[in-house]
């Protein structure tokens, strides 16, 4: 898998479950902290926790 | 058949579709949105057709209804002016404008469209109109007062109001006015219409005068969310319908998520 298919792979995995996952933190968050940012955040988060969670393996030295 | 026929036709059909665009959706709403529509009433209003609107800037009240015959019926009343539209299923239509005594009707039977107000009324073809008939309809029309009420509570509308539905109604009311007063019709008349109807169904964006795409995002995601809490409260802790208000939940908010993420970045989409 090439460089740039695995990155959209992150990105489009990452954002589908970060979804419900700014959902759900939109209703625990109170109504002051609701802005715009939020599900940005949560997204760049949930991209970010795919990318990490599917970085190759290195062998063990 | 001459331009302006062209306009009066099409003005015809438009209001006969537009609202019955409006009613079948408000008729039939998707099952899993009619609680949120309850819980949340203002989480899709923007976008989605409604029977009934009050417009913020005029007060103006307007509302749609169904008859037993089929027809669908638009009615708005604002300060001294009554306005009722009757759209019939075989496509005939009926106008009337009152305002002060002043009482001007235009309907359609089939091909045969008549214009009248205060007791005058002039016949013609919807695809013969000529400027004879033209000369006619402005005479009958000219200095009415509710025509000029209506025009002038249409051009302070609600930038909301006009996106809606029944904002569009007033819109191409006030077209078929304007055409039969013998003004030119606007070139972009269209092209209006269907960014309008674009817009209504995709929700606003950043930027425009409705609400932005988080707010339409937020209003959808705690509607979903009520509406979950309503689903699994309905059910006993070892039903396993209370599965499918989880899915049902997920499928909404993941609806919403990529709406929004649309709604926030391919502006032109919906533009």
């Amino acid at each position: 898998m090439s460089k740039a298919t695995a990155v959209a792979v992150n990105v489009l995995v990452g954002l589908l479950l970060a979804g419900p996952v700014a959902a759900l933190t939109l209703v625990v968050l109170p109504e002051k902290w609701r802005s715009p940012a939020v599900p940005w955040a949560v997204a760049a988060a949930a991209i970010a926790l795919v990318a990490f969670l599917r970085q190759p393996k290195r062998p063990p030295d | 058949m001459n331009r302006r026929s062209v306009v009066v036709v099409l003005c015809l059909v438009g209001c006969s579709w537009r609202p019955a665009a409006a009613l079948a959706a408000v008729a039939d709403p998707p099952g899993p949105q009619r609680s949120a529509a309850a819980s949340a009433p203002q989480g899709r209003l923007a976008a989605r057709p409604t029977p009934e609107l009050i417009d913020e800037a005029t007060g103006a009240a307007m509302h749609l209804t169904r008859l037993r015959s089929g027809a669908l019926q638009v009615d708005l009343e604002a300060e001294n002016l009554e306005v009722r539209t009757t759209l019939h299923p075989n496509g005939d239509v009926d106008l009337t404008l009152r305002a002060e005594g002043d009482s001007c009707v235009v309907w359609r039977r089939g091909e045969h469209v008549r214009v009248g107000r205060n007791g005058r009324s002039v016949g013609f073809g919807a695809r013969s109109l000529g400027d004879g008939e033209l000369d006619q309809i402005q005479d009958v029309l000219s200095g009415s007062s509710a025509i000029r009420r209506f025009r002038a509570m249409k051009s302070t509308l609600s930038p909301a109001t006009r996106r809606s539905v029944l904002g569009v109604s007033v819109a191409v009311i006030d077209l078929l006015i304007g055409v039969l007063k013998g003004e030119p019709p606007p070139p972009h008349v269209d092209a209006a219409a269907q960014s309008t109807s674009a817009r209504a169904s995709a929700d606003s964006w950043e930027g425009g005068d409705g609400p932005s795409c988080f707010e339409s995002w937020k209003q959808e995601v705690v509607g979903a969310w009520k509406d979950y809490e309503e689903c699994i409260n309905s059910f006993s802790w070892y039903n396993p319908m209370r599965e499918v208000c989880a899915f049902e939940w997920v499928l909404r908010v993941e609806s919403a998520w990529f709406k929004f993420l649309g709604c926030s970045c391919i502006p032109m989409k919906v533009e």
